[in-house]
């Protein structure tokens, strides 16, 4: 344990390791803080959840438009709200008083929650599964058993999204899919910390376990009977500094996150909730998420994510003894393994085997555990991907300590 | 000199080659294989740049009365191909759609009609219709040349509201796509990064390799030695040029085999959609964006061989050349590559910057490497 610690300390009181997660740390900030002018607009949805209930039915919604009415009454709107806010033009709206002023943005916002819960249910059926079949990927070859596996997940999600309309499961009040809360939270912020995480950890974990090369200590210590051991305690420190930087950089980010965004009525929401529709489609979940389910598994991908980069920049450290080349190689990996599904466009399901990889899961956390037509939009895409790296991590890791304790000392 | 050349062999030595080659290919095929492969990318991009190939050796880059008569002429003709084919379908009898004015006039959310009409154009690949929408979209915007100009004056002012006023007095108008200019720059801003992460790539170990060697304290005891650092750093320049003007050379080459040399001769005013400050022929404006970033790559590479100077080890030379590459990316290729002399940036933003940055690294280079000639030993 002590051992551990002490090699945890060359990274961390590296001042350039802090100098780094500091910089992340406010980079993020100020893309939380960029983005957060409409947030008083965004966090209304909260008091919404509060008087109406999470489910959107159809008494609270007339109980909604019945209470939007009666609050245009008292601005002065005698026929109903949306008529009111229609007829109110840039002049009328400036005449008000800024209390005033503030009622009328307030009611324009429950307004338009208002017709989005109301069509809601007319636009969620209205995808059109049959068209959507038509743009599924199947390769090259239309009655191969790849093809006809895609055709069942295609199948199976079409089920799912039967099931969320018959459960109701779609109608739950979340943020308007216009503020793209969804994609600012993963695609962005959390995407963002996850590929900052790895730049750091690829950097202390080729610091830690090229220490002794750099320092030129390696042929002191390697001969003798602890020396080569010492690897180990190198390895449990690179993982526990893997894990801290991503949860140090994923407190600050979203800490700062979750006090500019009122989430505390939204969190028992879903992310299939029909309002979450930013894009061509709504987020159609395999499972019924609710957003704190979905928040702490994404976050614990990404985690699994970074972890498993240390283990391969520990490993390919074994290879490649300095630090330098250690860090590039490790980089041009993870680009590797990005582009590497297209060298298999004639091969689908090898392409399909090549996507399930760590790069896509790292970049994609908004689309995790959504289903679709595409490769990487399978039913457990990312318990497989994780599996699969977990695996080979672990094996060339042991592999190649393994041969390292019979080396000769160079 | 025997010095000079024994510092470029080690800075070129195979391993850097080899993991340099690696890097890349990688980023080849990540930022500027599709560039190539998929170039023009979509429609009706696609067919503007075919019917640009068409016009530009004919009319050149400004378009008279005549000339656009000649034009639409042209473009009836293709529409009277399109009549035909309208004509012969019997589902197009079906619905009532007897001519390609017809097929024009179909509301895009009438049921059936959007569904023939989607159907033509994306599944059964009619490639007259998208040929004539992008005739109507060059021919469109030269009927609204004026309009279109009078709307950005109304809209701008100061300095940027002369060069739209300067076009219009001048009947500069443009009737060409974006299509050729657009890609170019994306292009030209991808090449940018490939060119200077090979060069810092290249150049961040040319010191801390002594460093880490405990090699200084050695070198710097005897005045030979100490001159090395010199050596040293002409050697790095030399070898940073050598890669900038390959690299360049090599991804221009790719370039060039997109076959978009019949716009080079045209002045950037005749493409649409953006306006420069300065007007120049596209040739121009590509040789000027090449030299930027030649420029740009060796200003970092001045600041690479500073960061390898101070730096203590590795890990500290990669953590600080990160942000430094991170600005090179999101700023530098950004405002200063891409958006060059794009109007809608500020006129001084690329000189003011260009020049901050300029002196920026001179001076850091220059008391790095004073320091360095006077750097007591102990």
């Amino acid at each position: 344990m002590r051992m551990t610690w002490y090699e945890m300390k060359k990274a961390l009181l590296s001042p350039i390791v802090l100098v780094l997660i500091l910089s992340c740390i406010g980079l993020n900030t100020f893309q939380i803080i960029s983005q957060s002018h409409a947030k008083d607009e965004i966090n209304l949805v909260n008091e919404l959840i509060d008087i109406y209930g999470l489910t959107i039915t159809a008494d609270s919604l007339s109980q909604l438009n019945q209470d939007l009415d009666d609050e245009a009454a008292s601005l002065g709107g005698t026929d109903g709200a949306r008529d009111y806010l229609t007829n109110m033009t840039y002049e009328t709206y400036n005449e008000l008083s800024a209390d005033d002023r503030q009622l009328v943005d307030r009611l324009s916002t429950l307004s338009m929650y208002e017709s989005l819960g109301t069509s809601l249910e007319e636009r969620y059926t209205s995808v059109n599964m049959d068209e959507l079949r038509k743009d599924l990927y199947t390769g090259l070859d239309k009655n191969s058993s790849f093809s006809n596996y895609m055709e069942q997940e295609f199948s199976e999600w079409e089920k799912r999204y039967e099931e969320i309309i018959a459960t109701n499961e779609y109608k739950q009040w979340f943020f308007a899919g216009d503020y793209r809360i969804h994609s600012e939270m993963y695609r962005t912020l959390l995407k963002n910390i996850a590929v900052q995480s790895v730049l750091i950890v690829a950097l202390m974990t080729a610091l830690i376990a090229n220490y002794e090369v750099d320092q030129r200590t390696q042929q002191v210590l390697y001969p003798t009977k602890k020396g080569r051991s010492l690897m180990k305690h190198k390895f449990s420190a690179s993982l526990v500094l893997a894990s801290l930087t991503f949860f140090i950089l994923v407190t600050a980010a979203f800490g700062l996150y979750f006090i500019v965004y009122d989430f505390s009525g939204v969190w028992n929401s879903v992310v299939s909730s029909g309002l979450n529709w930013e894009y061509k489609l709504p987020y159609i979940t395999w499972w019924e998420l609710t957003i704190w389910q979905y928040f702490l598994l994404a976050v614990g991908i990404e985690w699994i994510v970074v972890v498993i980069v240390s283990i391969l920049t520990f490993t390919i450290s074994f290879y490649v003894k300095n630090s330098y080349f250690t860090w590039i190689i490790c980089m041009a990996l993870l680009i590797g393994l990005f582009l590497y599904p297209a060298l298999f466009n004639a091969f689908p399901f090898l392409k399909f085997l090549a996507t399930l990889n760590l790069t896509l899961l790292l970049l994609n956390p908004h689309m995790y555990f959504s289903g679709g037509t595409t490769l990487t939009m399978v039913q457990y895409f990312e318990l497989w991907s994780l599996l699969i790296w977990a695996v080979i991590a672990i094996i060339v890791s042991l592999t190649s300590y393994q041969r390292f304790l019979k080396k000769d000392v160079s | 000199m025997r010095l000079f050349w024994f510092e470029l062999k080690k800075i070129f030595s195979w391993k850097l080659i080899l993991l340099l080659g690696i890097v890349n290919f990688l980023l080849f095929y990540l930022l500027l294989d599709s560039r190539l492969e998929y170039f023009p990318n979509g429609r009706p991009a696609k067919d503007l740049y075919a019917i640009e190939k068409q016009l530009i050796p004919l009319y050149g880059a400004q378009i008279n009365e005549e000339e656009y008569q000649d034009i639409k002429r042209l473009y009836e003709e293709r529409v009277r191909v399109a009549d035909k084919i309208f004509a012969s379908d019997p589902e197009a009898k079906e619905l009532g759609i007897s001519n390609y004015q017809d097929f024009r006039q179909i509301e895009l959310n009438q049921g059936e009609l959007a569904d023939y009409s989607s159907n033509l154009k994306f599944y059964e690949v009619k490639d007259i219709l998208w040929e004539l929408q992008a005739w109507e979209s060059l021919i469109e915007g030269y009927e609204s040349r004026e309009e279109s100009l009078e709307g950005d004056i109304a809209q701008t002012t100061g300095a940027r509201q002369e060069v739209f006023q300067r076009l219009l007095e001048n009947e500069t108008y443009s009737f060409y796509s974006d299509v050729v200019t657009m890609d170019f720059k994306n292009y030209k801003t991808n090449l940018a990064i490939i060119v200077w992460i090979s060069v810092a790539i290249l150049l961040s170990l040319v010191y801390v390799r002594d460093t880490r060697a405990k090699l200084v304290p050695l070198q710097y005891t005897s005045k030979e030695g100490r001159a090395t650092y010199k050596v040293k750093w002409w050697a790095g320049m030399t070898a940073a040029t050598v890669l900038s003007v390959a690299l360049t050379l090599f991804y221009m080459a790719l370039y060039w085999t997109n076959g978009t040399q019949t716009h080079f001769g045209l002045p950037l005013s005749s493409f649409g959609w953006f306006t420069h400050w300065y007007d120049m022929t596209f040739l121009q404006y590509i040789v000027l964006s090449i030299g930027m970033i030649f420029f740009f790559s060796l200003l970092l590479s001045g600041l690479s061989l500073a960061i390898s100077t101070m730096a203590p080890n590795t890990i500290v030379l990669i953590g600080v050349q990160i942000p430094v590459i991170f600005i090179m990316i999101a700023g530098v290729s950004r405002y200063l590559i891409h958006d060059m002399i794009n109007v809608f940036r500020p006129q001084v933003l690329t000189p003011v910057a260009t020049g901050v940055f300029l002196i920026a690294t001179v001076l850091t280079v220059w008391l790095v490497w004073r320091r360095e000639m006077k750097r007591n030993i102990i």
